[in-house]
C-alpha cells in the first residue's frame, strides 16, 4: 500500500533513475533535521516572548532581530568542557539524553503534516505517540538518578510521577475523541473533521469541549512546562534532573524537550481543533498541501504560543497540589467527559451540536 | 503497516542513535581538555562537599502512584478496542447496550480511584 510521500519518492526516483529506498530515508532524515530546526527555534520564541512579558530586549545580537541566536547556542554548547562528575553513572548518564531524544525520533515518524506530508501512518498511531512520549519520562528518570545528586535525584523521580500522573487523563481525554470520530490514527482522526470550526471536534459537544481543556492542561504536564515545571524547578531543586549535565547532553535534553512541546501542540491541534482541513476545497495538488501545511501550523502556533504565555505568567504548583490536580480533579472530570461524549453520540445519533441545533 | 513504513520505523532510532554518539565523538574531539578543577568534577550540593552516594535515597509515595497508575493503564488499554468499536455498534443502533458495558467498566475504574482516595493513598501529607 502507498501512502503518504512513498508515491513522490517514486516519481522523482523514475526521474533521475535510482531506487527510491535512499530517497525515503533522505527524507525521513531532513524531517527529523526539521523538527531539530523547530525546537531550535522555539527556545528564541521562548526567550523573544519572555522578554517582551518582562519588559526586557531579549537576544538581538546575534543575526536580524537575534534570530540566529540558536545557532550562537549550538557552538557554544559543543565548545563546553566535557564534564563527567565523579560517582555518576557513567553509561546511564550517557543513555538518559538518547531517551529524550528518541521520543522525538518516534514522534516524528506518524505526525500529519498534510494530505501528503507525513511519513507513516497506521491504525494505532495516536496511541503509539501517547505510548512513545512516556521515554522521555524514562530520560528524566535515569538522567536524574544517574547524576547520583541529591537534586538530580529528586527532579527525576519528580518528574517520572508527574509524567505517568497526567497521562491518565491524557488518554482518558483521548478516548473521548476516539469514541467521536471511530478512528485511532491521527489521519483518520484529521479526515473525520472538517475545515470549518463548527465541524472540529472541540466544539463537537459540551463533553469534548471540557476535554480539550483537560487535553491541554495534561499536555502542559508531560511536557514539564510550567506551571508543572516541577522536574527542574529551579528555585527549590537547583536545576533538577539535570543539575549534572552540560554541553551536548544538556542540549539535547533542552532540545527535544521544545521539540516535544510542538509535537504535542500539533496533536492537540489535530485531535480537536480540525487538524489540517481547509475550509474550502478550492485548491488540488501542491499548492492544496501548502496551504494545509500553513493552517496547521497556525493552529500549532496558536498553541504554543499559549504555552509560552503560561509559563511566564503562572506559578509554579507545589508537589501535593500537583497530585491532587492530576488524580482528584482531572482524571475524574475526564472520565465524567467521556460518558458524557458516549451518552451524546447514542443519544443523538452521532449528530454534533451544530447539527443538533440546525434540525430542531 | 506497509514494508516501506516498517524500514523506516527500524531506519530513524538507528540514526538517532547514530547522530548522538557522533556528536558526543565531535565535542570529544573539539572541546577543551582542561583538568578539571577542584570542585568542578564533584557532584553538585548546596556549598558542601558531597560525601555519599544519593542513589539509595527515595520516597515511598511515588511508588504508591506509580502502582495506581499501572492499574489504570491497564485498564484503559483494555478498553481501546471497545472505543474504537463503538462508532461502528452506534450506526447499527446497539449504541446503548456499549454504553452500558461501558459503563459498568468504567464504574469499576472509578471506584478503584475511589479506594485510592479514601485510603489516603493520593494525600501527598500524611497528619
Amino acid at each position: 500500500m502507498d501512502q503518504g510521500l512513498i508515491p513522490f519518492y517514486k516519481i522523482i526516483a523514475d526521474y533521475i533513475k535510482i531506487s527510491f529506498v535512499p530517497l525515503a530515508i533522505i527524507f525521513s532524515t531532513i524531517f527529523l533535521l526539521l523538527l531539530f530546526l523547530i525546537g531550535a527555534l522555539g527556545t528564541y520564541a521562548e526567550r523573544k516572548i519572555s522578554a517582551d512579558i518582562q519588559k526586557r530586549l531579549g537576544p538581538n545580537r546575534v543575526g536580524p532581530f537575534g534570530l540566529f541566536q540558536f545557532i550562537a547556542d549550538a557552538l557554544k554548547m559543543i565548545l563546553k568542557q566535557n564534564l563527567m562528575p565523579k560517582g555518576v553513572n557513567s553509561f546511564l548518564f550517557f543513555i538518559a539524553p538518547l531517551f529524550a531524544f528518541l521520543t522525538i525520533t518516534f514522534s516524528i515518524l506518524v505526525l500529519p503534516f498534510s494530505d501528503t506530508i507525513f511519513l507513516i501512518d497506521f491504525s494505532m498511531s495516536a496511541y503509539f505517540l501517547v505510548a512513545i512520549s512516556s521515554l522521555m519520562g524514562i530520560g528524566i528518570f535515569l538522567g536524574g538518578y544517574a547524576s547520583g545528586s541529591t537534586w538530580g535525584l529528586l527532579g527525576g523521580v519528580r518528574g517520572a510521577c508527574q509524567m505517568i500522573s497526567y497521562e491518565v487523563p491524557l488518554v482518558i481525554s483521548l478516548f473521548s475523541i476516539t469514541i467521536l470520530s471511530g478512528e485511532t490514527s491521527l489521519q483518520g482522526i484529521n479526515h473525520a473533521q472538517s475545515g470549518m470550526p463548527f465541524y472540529w471536534f472541540i466544539f463537537h459537544n459540551p463533553f469534548s469541549f471540557i476535554s480539550f481543556f483537560i487535553f491541554f492542561i495534561c499536555i502542559m504536564a508531560e511536557t514539564n512546562r510550567a506551571p508543572f515545571d516541577l522536574p527542574e524547578s529551579e528555585s527549590e531543586l537547583v536545576s533538577g534532573f539535570h543539575t549534572e549535565y552540560s554541553g551536548m547532553k544538556y542540549a539535547f535534553f533542552a532540545i527535544s524537550e521544545f521539540s516535544q512541546v510542538f509535537v504535542v501542540s500539533l496533536v492537540a491541534s489535530v485531535l480537536f481543533l480540525g487538524g489540517y482541513n481547509l475550509p474550502l476545497n478550492f485548491f488540488d495538488g501542491v499548492l492544496k498541501n501548502i496551504l494545509q501545511l500553513i493552517t496547521l501550523f497556525l493552529k500549532t502556533g496558536t498553541l504554543y504560543f499559549f504555552i509560552i504565555v503560561f509559563r511566564w505568567t503562572l506559578p509554579r504548583l507545589k508537589a501535593d497540589q500537583l497530585i491532587t490536580l492530576s488524580w482528584k480533579y482531572l482524571t475524574p472530570i475526564a472520565i465524567f467527559c467521556l460518558v458524557g461524549s458516549t451518552c451524546w453520540m447514542v443519544f443523538f445519533n452521532g449528530k454534533s451540536l451544530w447539527e443538533v441545533c440546525l434540525f430542531f | 503497516m506497509s514494508k516501506m513504513s516498517f524500514f523506516l520505523f527500524l531506519y530513524l532510532p538507528c540514526f538517532a542513535f547514530l547522530f548522538y554518539i557522533g556528536i558526543h565523538f565531535l565535542v570529544k574531539k573539539v572541546s577543551p581538555k582542561n583538568k578539571p578543577g577542584q570542585y568542578q568534577d564533584k557532584v553538585y550540593e548546596c556549598g558542601l562537599v558531597p560525601e555519599k552516594n544519593q542513589q539509595k535515597v527515595l520516597s515511598i509515595r511515588f511508588f504508591v502512584v506509580a502502582i495506581i497508575f499501572l492499574i489504570f493503564d491497564i485498564e484503559t488499554t483494555l478498553m481501546i478496542p471497545v472505543f474504537k468499536e463503538f462508532k461502528n455498534f452506534n450506526t447499527q443502533g446497539e449504541g446503548f447496550f456499549i454504553l452500558i458495558i461501558m459503563l459498568s467498566f468504567l464504574f469499576v475504574l472509578f471506584e478503584g480511584l475511589l479506594f485510592c482516595w479514601k485510603k489516603g493513598d493520593l494525600k501527598w501529607i500524611k497528619d
